[in-house]
């Protein structure tokens, strides 16, 4: 009884802790270090697009370069195998991983070179679970109401990286999970045959860009 | 939308109840769980009209839509404006069932002002004189009455939806006076520009969405549902995203984005986002994926926090989801 009573007072201390003084009493300010991290990333990305003397190929180089440090590629696709994840093989899923980085660079890095001349403000951060946060950001042209982009960071061994992106409530974790759900189950869970869908839409991709 | 044509939607789902090609659920429990987090009983279905929509929309209505840009930027946005004032008596009356006076207020504030000062709602006026552009529907009206989404559907011609939102289009239509006062023509031709006012900004986002995914019809679907959502919180807070966990003591359930978000409403015009909604249950975070996983050393794949699983299944199966 008495553990119980310690638990529940120490529980109740540490959840108004939270309500009271969210920050106080840690070592370090992680919404504000993420938010910090997610601003320095987009000045770098608009550095590069602003950049008139790098050829398109080099730019679209740049930016997955950017891409690649920024977001937890590892971790997203792990995440993304949903169910299907947990019974993959190491050698399926390193073929997997590698693949997938490739396609994230082709899909959505490349992207960001469609943005050119973008202006970006962050206008929140708030603490995400214990060791992340959320930062909420406006990205726009000027003159043009900003999009909302919401940029979940996480503090890891080798520093911050962002693990998802949600713009106007539309989570590409969550998409891309269902998406490639639906390709699993059709494939009767079959990783390798994600692994060769997206191998055959990357080679699309180059052929057309 | 006319209520001729927003009868017919009721007539349309009678008519795909009769469709063949009901999906059998698997047996074995990751295909379940899959099967039950897409929540697309009628799949097979549902992919046979989305590639006749798909059809409908490469040979006619997008070319429309392209064509439509000869038209001068300011024109078009002025006559999507007149589309958006006209639609004003909808918004009023689904504000009102949704017990939010104040969007109410503002909405009939918003169709006073731009029908007079601008021009019959040529111009946006009331925008700038800071009274909000609101957006609502009958199907967001059924949620904040407690009506889960039910299933995925696929309409023929209107797109993505589902029972609730597609019962919402047929009771938006109805509550549209213009619908009484005009002839079917007239109806059909509002309905078709309509449909063009809309299609045309997603030329680029659908193009890019559809060159990029290994699997259009799926990711369309999480889209659609995600915007949703979103859509039916709006301003509530509260979105429960899963993510790759940090394993480890002090794992706790997130916090979503919203609840960091400024009380102001969202930015109008993600296009990317415009199609969507998709149930986000209260998600622990799942254990595996994560810190320290960037390094080289090898962790089992993370599997995804079954209790998130089985509460968006359960959202799903029916249960009023709205007290996100």
């Amino acid at each position: 009884m008495i553990d119980r009573r310690i638990f529940l007072a120490s529980a109740a201390s540490a959840a108004l802790g939270l309500l009271v003084a969210p920050r106080a009493g840690r070592a370090e300010d992680i919404p504000a270090a993420a938010s910090e991290f997610v601003s320095q990333l987009a000045e770098r990305v608009i550095r590069i697009l602003k950049d008139k003397s790098l050829s398109k190929d080099d730019r679209v180089k740049a930016l997955a370069a950017i891409f690649l440090d920024g977001f937890d590629v590892r971790a997203i696709g792990l995440f993304v195998l949903g169910v299907y994840g947990r019974r993959v093989s190491d050698s399926e899923r390193d073929a997997y991983l590698d693949v997938f980085k490739e396609y994230v660079v082709q899909t959505y890095a490349v992207r960001f070179n469609s943005y050119a001349g973008e202006s970006f403000h962050v206008s929140k951060t708030g603490p995400d679970g214990e060791a992340g946060a959320w930062v909420t950001s406006g990205i726009g042209k000027t003159g043009e109401e900003p999009t909302e982009v919401q940029w979940r960071v996480r503090k890891e061994q080798v520093g911050y990286k962002i693990i998802d992106v949600v713009v106007e409530g539309v989570s590409l974790l969550v998409t891309q999970r269902s998406e490639f759900s639906s390709v699993l189950q059709r494939n009767n869970g079959n990783v390798t045959s994600l692994t060769e869908l997206m191998r055959d839409k990357i080679v699309e991709l180059r052929q057309k860009s | 939308m006319s209520a001729e044509i927003g009868l017919n939607v009721g007539l349309v789902l009678a008519l795909l109840l009769w469709l063949p090609g009901c999906a059998t659920p698997p047996t074995e429990p990751d295909a379940r769980a899959a099967f039950e987090e897409a929540n697309d009983p009628l799949e097979p279905a549902n992919r046979a009209i989305f590639d006749f929509n798909l059809a409908l929309d490469d040979h006619i209505v997008k070319p429309v839509a392209e064509a439509y840009r000869v038209v001068p930027e300011d024109l078009r946005k002025g006559l999507h404006n007149m589309v958006v004032t006209v639609h004003a008596p909808v918004l009023f009356g689904n504000y009102l069932l949704q017990a939010d006076p104040n969007s109410a207020a503002d909405t009939v504030l918003r169709f006073l002002i731009n029908l007079t000062a601008g021009v019959g709602g040529f111009f946006d006026v009331a925008s700038l004189a800071g009274v909000p552009n609101h957006d609502t529907d009958f199907g967001v009206t059924l949620a904040k009455w407690g009506m889960g989404e039910q299933f995925y559907l696929m309409l023929p011609l209107f797109g993505p939806s589902n029972p609730r939102d597609a019962i919402g289009l047929g009771v938006d239509s109805l509550m549209d006076p213009i619908g009484y006062f005009a002839t079917l023509w007239e109806d059909i031709g509002r309905f078709a520009f309509e449909g063009i006012d809309k299609r045309e900004p997603l030329i680029e986002p659908l193009d890019e969405i559809r060159r990029t995914s290994v699997d259009y019809y799926a990711t369309l679907r999480s889209l659609y549902r995600q915007r949703r959502e979103d859509q039916i919180r709006s301003g509530k807070g509260g979105a429960n995203f899963p993510a790759p966990s940090i394993s480890g003591p002090g794992d706790m359930p997130s916090t979503g984005p919203e609840a960091a978000r400024p009380v102001e409403p969202p930015a109008p015009g993600a296009n990317i986002a415009s199609v969507a909604r998709q149930s986000q249950a209260g998600a622990e975070l799942p254990e595996g994926a994560g810190a320290g996983m960037t390094g080289s050393e090898t962790v089992p794949a993370g599997p995804i926090e079954q209790s998130a699983l089985a509460n968006e299944a359960r959202d799903r199966a029916g249960r009023p989801n709205v007290e996100r």
